[in-house]
């Protein structure tokens, strides 16, 4: 026979807001925890570039056609596309794109720091537009 | 071709031999505040005149690139190195002397600061051989606006139709071209664009050949 199992009255108040704190402190824990382990700054080897761009911005066109122009190695990771950018961009706590890891440090805030950052960390960028972007905003 | 009755003259890259020396000024300013540019950045600005260059090079690396501190720096080497020489282009001097025997009025119309155009000018000792300038800051806007060309003939009183412009740089050109003016150009650091030579205009490599052209419209032998 089956017996059945009384909480105290207290307890018996407390059970569902208390399960409720507890799933939301689950999901926040996860949330945290995939944030911990998609930052690439915990991995990103020391001076390593890593970019966090879109396929559409402007500037992450001019930042990436800098690099490559320079022969200067980097990793790219698109924000809107991917799973590890979209949280790489959450995790380097930046409010627009394009973002520049140097080793473990995240640069943002617009084209100009990111390219004084990676030329301060040893690496000779020319500042070099496409063509296309060259075409489209030249005033004459 | 009818004949001309006044001739407008470019500054620099047309008259003075400054284009090249501005270019490498903004590239060294440029390194100087941490930052090396493409080449093709520095001719985007050939023919702007500094609003505007501050404006389209803002446009494309943004708000937060340090244009005025750069143009500063930029400034004072270019000045410094102008102390030293303000070279002239070749076939300028026989072209202001044919200018001057044929009684045909001359005017400066460049980007430049009026200030700076006239320091430029004396320098080289050829401010004496034109009866106006119209400078960067005297218009509200720059090349390829045609209102610096047709302020320029005003000030003279020629109609734009007959008078001719001497130009090295694509907006030079659009703006002489939008004012109804004949146009002659000589291009110096960067090439004419396949549209702007659509307009069909004569383009030499040399302020001689514009020298001969000019001699032609007058009905004189080349």
């Amino acid at each position: 026979m089956k017996q059945k199992i009384s909480l105290p009255p207290l307890m018996r108040r407390l059970l569902w807001p208390l399960l409720i704190v507890l799933v939301f402190a689950g999901v926040l824990l996860q949330d945290r925890l995939q944030l911990w382990y998609y930052n690439p700054a915990r991995t990103n080897p020391d001076k390593a570039l890593l970019l966090l761009t879109t396929e559409w911005c402007p500037y992450c066109t001019i930042l990436r056609h800098s690099l490559q122009q320079s022969n200067i190695p980097f990793r790219e990771l698109d924000v809107e596309t991917s799973k590890e950018g979209r949280l790489a961009f959450r995790a380097s706590g930046a409010r627009g794109i394009p973002v520049t890891l140097i080793g473990q440090q995240y640069v943002s805030g617009g084209l100009a720091p990111q390219l004084k950052a990676i030329s301060d960390a040893g690496y000779p960028v020319v500042i070099s537009i496409p063509d296309e972007v060259r075409q489209r905003m030249q005033p004459h | 071709m009818s004949q001309f009755q006044a001739v407008i003259f470019d500054m620099d890259g047309l008259m003075l031999d400054t284009e090249r020396i501005a270019l490498a000024c903004w590239d060294q300013a440029a390194r100087i505040h941490g930052y090396q540019l493409d080449p093709a950045i520095g001719l985007g600005m050939v023919g702007l005149n500094t609003r505007d260059c501050v404006r389209w090079v803002k446009s494309v690396l943004g708000e937060d690139f340090p244009m005025e501190e750069i143009n500063v720096t930029s400034r004072e080497l270019y000045h410094a190195e102008l102390d030293r020489d303000t070279p002239l282009k070749p076939g300028l001097l026989p072209l202001l002397q044919w200018l001057e025997q044929q009684q045909i009025p001359r005017v400066v119309a460049t980007s430049t600061r009026h200030e700076w155009a006239q320091k430029k000018l004396r320098k080289a000792n050829i401010l004496d051989c034109f009866q106006g300038m119209v400078c960067g800051d005297q218009v509200s806007q720059g090349k390829p606006h045609p209102e610096i060309f047709l302020t320029a003939a005003s000030r003279i009183h020629v109609e734009p139709a007959a008078c001719v412009v001497l130009e090295d740089s694509d907006p030079g050109v659009r703006g002489a071209h939008a004012a109804g003016m004949r146009v002659i150009q000589v291009p110096d650091v960067k090439a004419p664009s396949a549209e702007v030579l659509a307009f069909g205009h004569p383009v030499y490599p040399s302020l001689q050949q514009a020298h001969a052209q000019l001699q032609a419209w007058q009905g004189l032998p080349r």
